[in-house]
């Protein structure tokens, strides 16, 4: 007969100690064996990737002939400086100032959209006539590909308008695209009211504009916030579809780009370094220095992007 | 009384006032755009290249290609189907890629090249994507749901740090971190490699590890306990009470990603450059201008390519659109 023994020991039959966990061990055990694998994904793959993009933006780098891998070398702040010669330089004819102009153009249509969005999103949370086929009509958008949409786009404007593609059309597209997203989210937001709230108000009296201003608003305003917010680090991130359209040669044939589709197309084109048969014509970045730009914006969108939260929060509308 | 009074408040239609008579006209013009749009691209799928280019707006004449046929350049076959376009883009499948790139530990350069051609093309696509869509849906969401119940009910301090780190970690507007990244993936060899890509994208800290947390915390607790007093191992729950519970958001949010992934070029353009799916190699195709009334570059065959990847995408919205457009939010689903 086996006796349990005082040392969390389990004497068996046969003599032997056969040692024995308690249900705190036993779940303090898988708890460490389940997160170990992902946490150190997450360390690998989110904050080291962070803290190298900053290394980068410190060194240069160049690949000795014999030797394996890079050569680095710390520069001190020399890749902010041609991030800055990029902007300020006569040399590049303003392209990058442009760049960084359209990049808030583009997402200062978006911005002047919102108050839209959250009253088509609202005509669809009420179900007014054609709330089911407009809700399915604007997911279309997003299910067929952005290479289709923007393609037949672009199609359709030089076969059939003999139009070229130009800013206006592009900002226009890129509306038009982003149209569908931001209606179904805030409809998303909205489905998650509870309806005793709406149902009360209307026997209230009170009509649907007025919901919308003094129930719908404050209660889906964290999720404004959050849309408003992310959307500072989105707004460089934006390539515009310009890829999609042109591929690395948006600057020749359209003369139009953002801050986004230059930090992707540069990924792209270009390397750590330089090296010997190695560059694209369209390479004007090495990593270190796309890094560098990367963490430029970055402390200027993190102060921005929590300042407008801070502000949001404190301003906006709330649920009381 | 009042419980009819309000259920037939719910089902009644609204009424038509300004509001609602504004933007349904706007909505109906959005609607007709998009309707418009992809029935354009589908209908000059079924044209001929010369009638494209004759008739660009109009309807096709079906009887065009019996009259002009289109045929290869050593007469071999001739094509005077209307569905022509979509047998020249599967003849004319191509790829060809070659990536020469340093690590941070190798010598020389590593060089990376493929080159296929014809309609196995399609399938290499398709294989492509397949593992590129289990990675970016599979993984990630059943990654997040096991970090998201782990953290939510094993309520250790730890458990509250993980998640004030992912909220800050995604909340954080980092810019310009795919360099760094390109060149991690080099560096442990990750690059460029199909299992790498997979491993890569087991990344929890999204979004979903919100949503799985938030729902795992208002789940109740005696279902754990009771499979607990039965005896059950803390694997055994996860498996067979825990995971299945949360079935229904894993396949929701693996429908989303699903969607996304197909539809992506982007990322497999950028991180496995010489394992093209269907959006990077379409994309690939529609960026041929090597000239010629046979070539990918004539519109009506480059659309006709375009739907080789858009279908696909269309037919699985229409099959899993309840899932798709259930509204999703922090703390739970409402279907």
């Amino acid at each position: 007969m086996d006796e349990r023994m005082t040392d969390g020991a389990r004497l068996l039959s046969d003599g032997k100690k056969k040692r024995t966990f308690t249900r705190k061990q036993k779940r303090l055990m898988f708890y460490v064996l389940i997160l170990v694998f992902p946490l150190v994904h997450f360390f690998i793959f989110n904050i080291y990737v962070n803290f190298e993009m900053i290394n980068m933006s410190f060194h240069t780098y160049s690949i000795v002939p014999g030797q394996a891998g890079f050569s680095s070398k710390f520069s001190w702040f020399e890749n902010f400086k041609s991030v800055f010669d990029l902007f300020l330089n006569p040399k590049y004819e303003g392209v990058y100032v442009d760049a960084l102009l359209n990049t808030f153009l583009f997402h200062f249509v978006t911005l002047m959209f919102i108050p839209f969005a959250l009253l088509f999103s609202y005509y669809i949370y009420k179900n007014y006539t054609g709330a089911s086929f407009f809700r399915v009509i604007l997911f279309v958008p997003q299910i067929v590909s952005g290479i289709t949409t923007t393609l037949l786009f672009k199609d359709l404007l030089s076969f059939v308008f003999q139009i070229q593609l130009s800013l206006a059309w592009l900002v226009l597209f890129n509306f038009w695209t982003s149209f569908g997203v931001n209606v179904i989210m805030y409809t998303g937001a909205m489905c998650g009211i509870n309806t005793s709230i709406s149902e009360s108000c209307q026997l209230d009296g009170a009509g649907a504009l007025k919901e919308f201003w003094y129930v719908t608003l404050p209660m889906i305003f964290p999720t404004v916030t959050t849309f408003l917010v992310t959307g500072i680090s989105a707004m460089f991130t934006n390539g515009a579809n310009l890829y999609t359209f042109y591929g690395v040669t948006a600057k020749q044939m359209v003369g139009v780009e953002t801050i986004g589709y230059i930090l992707f197309t540069q990924t792209l084109v270009s390397n750590m370094t330089y090296a010997p048969g190695m560059t694209s014509v369209y390479a004007n970045l090495t990593y270190p220095q796309l890094s560098a730009m990367g963490l430029l914006i970055t402390l200027i969108a993190v102060p921005v992007a929590l300042g407008l939260r801070r502000v949001l929060e404190k301003y906006g509308p709330n649920e009381n | 009384m009042n419980e009819q009074k309000k259920s037939d408040f719910k089902l009644k239609k609204k009424k038509w006032n300004a509001f609602s008579v504004v933007f349904f006209a706007i909505l109906v013009v959005y609607a007709a755009s998009v309707v418009l749009l992809l029935s354009w691209g589908v209908m000059n799928t079924f044209k001929h290249v010369d009638e494209f280019s004759k008739n660009p707006a109009g309807l096709p004449h079906l009887d065009y290609f019996s009259k002009s046929p289109y045929r290869d350049s050593q007469g071999n076959f001739s094509i005077n189907s209307i569905f022509a376009n979509y047998v020249i883009v599967l003849d004319g499948l191509e790829f060809r890629k070659n990536v020469v790139f340093y690590t941070m530990f190798s010598k020389e350069q590593v060089v990376h090249g493929v080159s296929y051609s014809g309609p196995i093309t399609l399938v290499i696509f398709l294989f492509n994507t397949v593992v590129v869509c289990f990675a970016g849906t599979i993984l990630p969401a059943y990654t997040s749901c096991i970090v998201g119940y782990t953290c939510s009910k094993y309520r250790y301090r730890f458990s509250e740090f993980v998640y004030a780190l992912v909220i800050f970690i995604i909340s954080l507007p980092v810019v310009g971190r795919a360099p760094a990244m390109v060149n991690l993936l080099r560096t442990i060899g990750f690059y460029d490699n199909l299992i790498g890509y997979m491993i890569w994208n087991c990344n929890f800290a999204s979004m979903y590890f919100m949503v799985f947390y938030a729902y795992y915390r208002g789940m109740s607790g005696a279902y754990v306990e009771a499979a607990e007093i039965d005896g059950a191992s803390q694997f055994k729950i996860l498996t067979t009470i825990a995971l299945p519970m949360a079935g229904s958001m894993i396949a929701a949010s693996a429908v989303v990603l699903f969607v996304q992934t197909w539809n992506d070029y982007s990322t497999p353009l950028t991180y496995l450059p010489t394992y093209p799916t269907m959006a990077y190699g379409i994309y690939h195709i529609t960026r041929d201008t090597s000239g010629g009334s046979m070539s990918k570059d004539s519109p009506p065959i480059k659309i006709a390519s375009l739907m080789f990847l858009s279908v696909p995408a269309m037919t699985f919205f229409v099959v899993f659109r309840k899932q798709m457009m259930a509204n999703l939010s922090i703390g739970g689903i409402k279907e």
